[in-house]
């Protein structure tokens, strides 16, 4: 009889599950496995120079096909170095196959001589809803089966296996039942689950809808995963209902739509300040009321919210914020219920709720014009709003793929950046983690092969994964990179600012020219100093035809207002020395008139939600 | 009295335990603490621009210096990239600290959908010798003291602290005599004299070595590196029984020493060390580790002498005689039963296994390949005996035989089964630990890539390393030009061929050289 060798099975057992990507690291043990990968027809290897960025890469793929695809280490380092990927996936509840090698010897956990003994799958157990070790060969298909279908259950995210090493060099009959065939593969899909809400809730949610008169739409990740934004955006303009999304469901409202508040979360400064505090019923789709977002509980948001909360966990609802009115379905499904129970009353928008909107939408307007002027004063150099301004008039113009990384440039680019579509703009809200952007977007590349991708990162961040731009040359993959180039891990830096009277300790870094550096591994590169070489380097960057950076030399004195929002949740009960914040302050003047009032502005229109002159002319 | 911070009491503590370097990038909720590093002169922050290279940068430096070293990462984002780097330390038995903050104390465990936050404790869990919360600030200095204690006791390991916001910015009055209770020196915090051992298992030792004809000592981890017990090299020479290195220990020892025999895996793996093996009549095994643990498995049945600083190592047996003791102690103790050996020593034994030795050495250096060789030949031209080597990637297997006949200050073989391309963040770790010395980084293309990046810092703290790498033509794998790509992170690149001598780089300080064969 014939039989198989455990690379053949594991190759075969990742096609079977329906992953046609595989992420990887090659390594003497693995070589044989992705030999047989690449023999099997629609599947397709992509080999990076390190494990982090290997993780980093599937789960961008992934953000962006929506198919499923895996990341394959070998044991030890090369394992646990997937780590930041899979974490990255499980806090934003994307689907990632996480598979490395393990040691045979079984685990053990007395921490004695046996070092290698540690339980690798123990590590990942914080950071994935899904864990299995594999010792045997007959075992494997069902395995990647199941991960595919754990990931998927109602807390979505990252599933890990560990395969002793020694599997790959056994063999079994080739008859023994469940093993697939040799391909060709078949891509499996994430599917949305379309849960439909208990009609009685639902009519309940209508009603408390119908009293609200001060609602408000708030979107989550969730709404990408149900493929609900066009459904979101209807609503919103069927009923004339304002809208506003997390920072994970950047994208999902465009924040330029008319009754959109802006940027996502925070970043809409006084528009979504003055929502939060004063709504009296919010509509809350597939968000988690996340620590990002101040848990959509007091001091940020008021007490007095009525929250209608529809997402299909359960063990979501009721985690952050104490709906009155919980909906377990998914978005898609409940908002269409919504609507025929609207509809078929003949509902018609009270008067009140244009008036909100416009009040809303005034404010909007108000700090759009206000942070635009800023970006636009005389600085001298390149102010990190412009260049968030000009690329953004790119990425809408070519319709590009927006990817970002960094500190304070993600917040520039929500600013600043114009209203994208739900997966048009990647970055892992979640952690928050510095340094995915170079490989997000080569993921998110692979992802979409006839577009081109813009990825603008903070300089801090822009190192962590330098050796992919290998990776990028090799396959030759259109990005474009914008390096936010301020010399120093910026967000950080403001805090030093503003709490330990400027000591600044690990947060300056050199004027490192990453121009230079990308030349290094033969991309076509630029440095720019002024708004109005932006635009030119880009096209210039284009026309080389592969990977290209731009390094744009910013000054580290802006701040991006909205960044003490975001503070303040982070800050939540420590305790501040007012005497440091007192001296801090006065030695802030460093910093500039200009920039001073800038804040200060921010300070009064939304965190103090004084805005007389909105007030007056609606 | 005082007001003083969380951060500021950790910041305290460090350096009272010795703390230089604090290899970190920052969060925002460290603040405090690095606050508070700034006003003090005596420690530092060195940061990399992966949190996965902070571990491996501290290995580094602890290793080469004995000095106790510090990681620390943001919470959730920065420690879920550290994690990694970590593993090596836990896996070279090496005491790292690792220090982390993390959300409020009040919503941190379970995780709430923090931002940023997951349970890092239990990530780090399975790879640290000992992991704990500090939930109130009164509590900091004794679980400082306590992590510095159980990474350096016993067999030694990384250790884990969580430290939420609240805590590190909690401001609380410091009165000098609370202060005088809670902050104390080292030496006050954890036992750091010797273990002088059990009598009667010594004196059972040592008469079992006395009557051994082929008696063979394998050095593990119990060697410690410089800081824990420097003096092992000395007492080895005065015991005059032949030894092997294992992955952990071997580099520590060079042509200087007259009883060095080679690497114990090279004898496990060839026939004539093999023989030797099995001629071995009596083992003397100082800190049993993964190496040691194979050489076991190829000699006969014979009494194995171990040699612990942890009673839950020794392996259990007839054959074993096992010897709680550090190695200092154990060492000068055996040789003073020996000396009271009549009659010369016999040097045949001796002369056999160290000529076994360079036999395998000689067999290994066979097969390095031409571009090895040609790196060999340039560190041959110059004297080496300053410098410290680590070496990475394909190289690994061959530098120690190569090293064995030369004198140098210390190699450092990067295990391959352990991680990838460890070898330039560690290479940069060791250099701030000795700015005395050169530190010269043998590697191939493939490992030197991994963490590449870590060479903008290097260039920034003026730490002057020396890399000597096997470069591979750009090809289908990697399209890169190695030249081109160092050259564009600041590194100086020398072509083999230019005859570059050695010794100008290595004399070229305060930035990163490479000499590309
Ligand atoms: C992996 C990781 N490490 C550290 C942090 C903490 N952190 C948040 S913002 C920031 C500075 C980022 O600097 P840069 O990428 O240059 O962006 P900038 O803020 O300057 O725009 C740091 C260190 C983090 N979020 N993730
Ligand atoms: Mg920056």
């Amino acid at each position: 009889m014939k039989t198989l060798s455990g690379s053949q099975i594991l190759a075969r057992s990742i096609a079977g599950a329906g992953i046609g990507y595989v992420f990887t690291v090659p390594t003497p043990r693995l070589k044989p496995v992705l030999d047989c990968l690449e023999k099997i027809q629609g599947m397709t290897v992509i080999t990076a120079r390190d494990e982090t960025a290997a993780a980093l890469m599937a789960d961008g793929y992934i953000r962006r096909s929506r198919l499923f695809a895996a990341v394959l280490t070998d044991a030890h380092g090369r394992s646990l170095s997937q780590v930041s990927g899979v974490t990255n996936a499980w806090a934003d509840k994307i689907p990632l196959v996480s598979v490395s090698l393990c040691e045979d010897a079984a685990p053990n956990a007395n921490k004695g001589i046996a070092r290698s003994r540690y339980d690798a799958n123990r590590v990942f157990e914080p950071v994935t809803v899904w864990r299995k070790r594999l010792s045997g060969l007959a075992d494997m298909p069902k395995a990647f089966v199941d991960a595919v279908a754990a990931s998927q259950g109602n807390r979505r995210g990252p599933v890990h296996l560990d395969l002793e090493a020694g599997l790959l060099d056994r063999r079994i009959e080739e008859g023994i039942p469940g093993i697939p065939p040799e391909g060709p593969v078949e891509p499996q899909k994430l599917t949305p689950m379309r849960l439909s809400g208990d009609s009685q809730t639902v009519d309940q949610a209508v009603k408390l809808l119908k009293q609200a008169r001060k609602p408000l739409i708030i979107t989550g990740g969730g709404v990408k995963a149900s493929r609900a934004s066009l459904d979101v955006v209807r609503f919103m303009e069927r009923f004339g209902l304002p809208g506003c999304t997390t920072m994970a469901g950047i994208g999902t409202i465009p924040s330029d739509h008319a009754y959109c508040l802006g940027g996502p979360s925070y970043t809409a400064g006084e528009a979504f300040h003055v929502a939060i505090k004063k709504a009296d019923v919010i509509l809350a789709l597939g968000c988690s009321f996340s620590g990002l977002e101040g848990f959509g509980l007091p001091p940020l948001w008021s007490e007095r919210i009525k929250f209608i909360h529809i997402d299909n966990n359960p063990n979501q609802i009721g985690l952050n914020v104490n709906p009155e009115i919980p909906i377990l379905g998914d978005v898609k499904t409940v908002l269409a219920q919504m609507a025929e129970i609207l509809d078929a009353t003949a509902f018609v928008a009270p008067d009140g709720w244009a008036h909100w909107r416009m009040i809303l939408a005034d404010l909007k307007r108000q700090r759009k014009t206000r942070l635009l002027n800023f970006a636009n004063r005389p600085w001298g150099g390149l102010h990190q709003g412009s260049v968030a301004l000009e690329m953004g008039k790119i990425v809408e113009k070519d319709n590009l793929i927006m990817v970002i990384d960094g500190g304070n440039t993600p917040l520039y680019a929500a600013m600043y950046g114009p209203g994208m579509s739900p997966r048009q703009s990647f970055f892992p809200f979640g952690m928050a983690a510095l340094g995915g952007g170079v490989p997000y977007a080569i993921g998110v590349a692979l992802a979409a092969p006839h577009k081109r991708v813009m990825l603008i990162t903070g300089d801090g961040s822009s190192m962590y994964a330098i050796s992919e731009l290998e990776t990028m040359k090799r396959l030759n993959l259109p990005i474009t990179i914008v390096v936010n180039n301020d010399s120093s891990w910026n967000m950080i830096k403001a805090l030093q600012d503003s709490l330990f009277e400027g000591n600044y300790v690990g947060t300056c870094l050199p004027d490192i020219d990453y121009a230079k550096i990308a030349a290094g591994f033969g991309l076509y590169s630029e440095r720019v100093k002024n708004a109005h070489e932006l635009v030119p380097a880009y096209e210039r960057a284009v026309e080389s035809g592969g990977p290209a950076l731009i390094d744009c030399v910013t000054d580290c004195k802006n701040l991006p207002d909205s960044l003490l929002s975001f503070a303040m949740v982070e800050f939540e009960g420590a305790q501040i020395n007012p005497v440091k914040l007192a001296k801090s302050l006065w030695k802030g003047r460093d910093m500039g008139l200009s920039r001073a009032l800038h804040q200060v502005t921010y300070v009064r229109k939304a965190l103090l939600g004084f805005n007389p002159s909105t007030k007056r002319r609606v | 009295m005082r007001i003083v911070t969380g951060g500021e009491l950790v910041t305290e503590c460090l350096v009272d335990q010795g703390v230089r370097y604090v290899f970190s990038i920052i969060g925002g909720q460290m603040g405090t603490i690095y606050d508070a590093i700034g006003k003090n002169p005596h420690i530092d922050v060195i940061t990399p621009r992966s949190e996965t290279s902070t571990a491996i940068m501290a290995c580094g430096y602890a290793v080469t210096t004995g000095q106790p070293a510090v990681s620390m990462c943001t919470v959730g984002a920065g420690v879920v990239y550290e994690v990694a780097g970590l593993l090596k330390a836990w896996l070279t038995y090496l005491p790292v600290i690792s220090i982390a903050p993390q959300v409020q104390s009040y919503k941190m465990k379970p995780n709430q959908e923090n931002l940023q936050a997951c349970e890092q404790d239990e990530l780090f869990a399975p790879i640290t010798k000992f992991n704990a919360i500090i939930y109130h600030w009164e509590r900091i200095p004794q679980l400082i003291h306590r992590a510095f204690r159980e990474a350096a006791t016993g067999i030694p390991g990384p250790v884990h602290l969580d430290i939420p916001v609240d805590v590190l910015f909690r401001h609380k009055i410091l009165t000098s005599q609370r202060r005088r209770r809670m902050l104390v020196p080292p030496h006050q915090s954890r036992y750091i004299g010797p273990i002088s051992g059990d009598e009667s298992a010594l004196e059972k030792a040592g008469e079992t070595l006395k009557s051994a004809k082929n008696p063979l000592v394998i050095v593990g981890q119990g060697l410690g590196r410089p800081g824990r017990f420097p003096q092992v090299r000395e007492r080895l020479d005065k015991l005059g029984i032949p030894f092997l290195g294992t992955r952990l220990s071997g580099g520590a020892f060079d042509a200087g020493d007259q009883f060095f025999a080679g690497d114990a895996l090279g004898f496990a793996n060839s026939e004539p060390g093999k023989k030797i093996l099995a001629e071995a009549d009596c083992l003397l095994v100082v800190g049993l580790d993964p190496d040691s643990l194979k050489i076991l498995d190829r000699t006969n049945t014979v009494p194995v002498i171990q040699v612990e600083t942890d009673p839950a190592a020794m392996l259990t047996g007839d054959q074993t005689i096992p010897v709680y003791a550090d190695p200092v102690s154990a060492l000068n103790s055996l040789e003073s039963v020996l000396a009271q050996k009549k009659g010369r020593r016999p040097v045949a034994w001796k002369n056999k296994v160290l000529k076994a030795g360079d036999a395998i050495a000689r067999d290994i250096l066979q097969q390095a390949g031409p571009q090895l060789e040609t790196a060999f030949n340039l560190l041959d031209g110059d004297s080496i005996k300053d410098a410290i080597f680590v070496a990475d990637g394909g190289p690994a297997s061959y530098v120690p035989a190569f090293l064995k006949t030369r004198k140098h200050a210390g190699l450092h073989v990067m295990d391959q089964e352990d991680m990838s391309g460890a070898g330039l963040p560690f290479a940069i770790g060791a250099a701030l630990g000795n700015p005395g010395r050169s530190v010269v980084l043998i590697c191939d293309k493939d490992s030197l890539f991994h963490h590449l990046r870590e060479l903008q810092p290097a260039e920034d703290l003026g730490v002057g390393i020396t890399i000597l790498c096997v470069d591979e033509e750009p090809n289908q794998g990697n399209v890169a030009n190695l030249e081109k790509v160092l050259e564009g992170l600041g590194c100086h690149v020398h072509r083999a061929g230019d005859k570059p001598g050695i010794a100008n780089i290595l004399r070229h300080k305060g930035q990163p050289g490479a000499v590309l064969v």
